[in-house]
């Protein structure tokens, strides 16, 4: 007889759904889609070395390096965002969107490493967001 | 009943054309309530007519021979024989009907089952001979008791005419039958906790596993009336005797829709109860019932 | 003719039926699908019935990494869902194999194998991040309605008894 009592307070309660196109905001500490930022970027390399599915790949020869992101491989476990001594990656706090072509929200950026006597300053780096 | 009149009532009210709304009708409200006594929103209005039409615009594999044959059939035959069923039904009291109508009407109601035990058997797929063989132990089971509490309820008012039935006072014997009809439903209907032949998830489908496209769309259709059937027939006898025919047509419709909510609140409470449990509850208990009504009902005539 | 097929599309959008299948999945994203249809999140009300067999789902819900012993029941189970039919990943595993990727028993991703039609990213994904890729199947099932065929798993899905 218990169940009908639970029945009746559910049914009295009204319904407790999120009516769909809406959706629950999510968590403070959520993580998403992985950010980069290649102006911060030092080229170290941790991220690629850290990330636990190779969601992330970073290519680098003498001259330039390429930081490579494919959110389909990516497992969203933060350890790129921790590692990142500089702070160059962070992760947005809202679940990442649905696609429908493999790689299609994929990422890449290359940026050009300061020539080592002349200058100091690293250039600005052409931050294109084309697809791979 | 003049044949003119028995096709209108076959084909028009209470019969296909009626039905086949109400049935999707009573499926959503089944859906509806089962969902707002878990808390949730459920399924838009009339969400099984947009199943049904879905259904219907979907590919089926090609089937080939008297297997493919007989899997097209089945589902025809369900429907035909559940809309038949619900024409019989007096919605609207002195419509017409003939002495006898209740063991056509019942006869009709027990063809579906009878349809979904070849329908799985003839679908060659191990889950739907499951399913059927669960179905086939378990109609052998609650049909004693639901036979019974009919034969019962007749014989108390000495007719077998829906009409008369429908008319005549209800009597606390009565009541008892309704009762023992009430328990029956549950199995009949495929709900919880008699749900063992279709028994979702656990033997995937049961006898639905290989149907697709229009014929389980058909499936659908003829389970809906059978809803409206079965709790039709509880409705005519319960209801009161009305003298307004509009009146007691609205009546019959509230009634029905409480079966409906009273099942479902049945379905919602309890859990599948497995196929040897719910052969024992009917050989057990509720055959215990049914007994007790008919050799009361049957003492009493000695007695007048 | 029209009103019929207006009908029918409409009615493909509004009642998509499930078909769930693990194909190796750790069952984080099993649990995520069933959540979806906890009364929170409550798929029934866009239609969703979560089908027991494939051969009454419109659409097939993939999780996990696509094992070896999981390809040829995957494909079997493609073939035995009807025509106008759509395909769901959830989670990143379908997509990439994820951080199984190397794994020696994988023949991932899935769509070396058949045709996905949507992605839905996260590891597990939200229940309502799925509830959303299923609604976006639904309407890509709905317009595929004139279309006769549809492209077969990759080679051609032996349509054999389930058993
Ligand atoms: S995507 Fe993540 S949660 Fe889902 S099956 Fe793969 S590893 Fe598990």
């Amino acid at each position: 007889m218990n169940i009908l009592r639970l029945l009746l307070n559910n049914f009295l309660g009204g319904s407790i759904t999120t009516r769909f196109p809406n959706r629950p905001p999510a968590d403070k500490g959520f993580r998403g889609l992985v950010r980069y930022d290649p102006q911060i970027c030092t080229g170290c390399g941790v991220c690629a070395y850290r990330c636990s599915s190779r969601g992330i790949s970073f290519r680098s020869s003498r001259t330039a390096y390429t930081w490579a992101y494919d959110p389909g491989q990516c497992t969203y476990c933060g350890r790129c965002v921790d590692g990142c001594e500089a702070h160059a990656i962070t992760q947005e706090a809202a679940p990442p969107p649905l696609y429908y072509k493999r790689d299609e929200l994929n990422l890449a950026h290359t940026t050009q490493r300061p020539l080592p006597p002349p200058k100091k300053k690293p250039e600005a780096a052409p931050a294109t967001g084309e697809a791979k | 009943m003049n044949a003119t009149t028995a096709l209108l009532r076959m084909l028009v009210f209470p019969g296909i054309l009626f039905a086949a709304p109400a049935a999707w009708f009573f499926l959503w409200i089944e859906r509806k309530a089962m969902a707002a006594l878990q808390q949730r929103i459920g399924p838009p209005f009339m969400q099984p007519f947009f199943d049904f039409v879905k259904l219907m615009g979907k590919q089926v594999p090609p089937r080939e021979g008297l297997g493919g044959f007989l899997m097209k059939l089945w589902p025809v035959l369900a429907v035909a024989a559940s809309a038949g069923a619900v024409g019989l039904l007096p919605v609207i009291p002195r419509s017409g009907g003939f002495p006898g109508d209740l063991v056509l009407l019942l006869s009709l109601l027990e063809l579906p089952s009878m349809f979904i035990i070849a329908a799985g058997f003839s679908s060659r797929s191990l889950w739907g001979e499951l399913g059927s063989s669960r179905e086939a132990i378990l109609s052998v089971s609650y049909n004693v008791v639901f036979l019974m509490a009919i034969i019962g309820i007749a014989a108390s008012q000495h007719t077998f005419s829906l009409q008369a039935l429908a008319q005549s006072q209800g009597s606390p014997l009565r009541w008892l039958g309704v009762l023992a009809i009430l328990i029956c439903l549950p199995a009949k209907l495929h709900m919880n906790p008699f749900s063992v032949t279709n028994a979702e998830q656990e033997i995937y489908a049961g006898p639905m596993t290989e149907y697709t496209g229009h014929e389980l769309a058909l499936w659908e259709l003829a389970h809906g009336m059978e809803w409206v059937a079965a709790t039709g027939l509880v409705a005519t006898l319960i209801a009161p005797p009305l003298a307004n025919p509009w009146m007691a047509g609205a009546l019959f419709v509230v009634l029905s829709v409480a079966v409906v909510l009273v099942l479902t609140i049945v379905a919602a409470a309890t859990a599948r109860l497995t196929i040897d449990d719910s052969v024992r509850f009917f050989w057990r208990c509720a055959l215990a019932f049914a007994v007790l009504g008919v050799s009361s009902v049957l003492l009493m005539r000695i007695k007048l | 003719m029209n009103l019929w097929k207006k009908l029918l599309c409409y009615s493909r959008r509004k009642s998509p039926w499930l078909f769930h299948m693990n194909s190796g999945s750790c069952n984080g994203c099993d649990i995520e699908l069933i959540a979806g249809l906890t009364p929170r999140y409550d798929a029934e009300q866009l239609g969703v019935k979560h089908e027991a067999s494939p051969r009454h789902a419109d659409i097939i819900c993939i999780s996990g990494p696509v094992t070896h012993t999981a390809v040829n029941a995957m494909k079997t189970v493609y073939g035995q869902v009807c025509h106008p039919k759509a395909v769901v990943a959830i989670g990143s595993c379908p997509a990439s194999t994820n951080v199984f990727i190397d794994s020696r028993v994988l023949d991932g991703p899935l769509d070396r194998h058949i045709p996905v039609d949507v992605y839905v990213p996260g590891c597990p994904p939200r229940p309502d991040a799925i509830l959303a890729g299923i609604a976006k199947a639904a309407e890509i099932l709905a317009a595929r309605a004139g279309q006769e065929a549809q492209p077969a798993a990759a080679p051609v899905a032996a349509e054999e008894e389930k058993a």
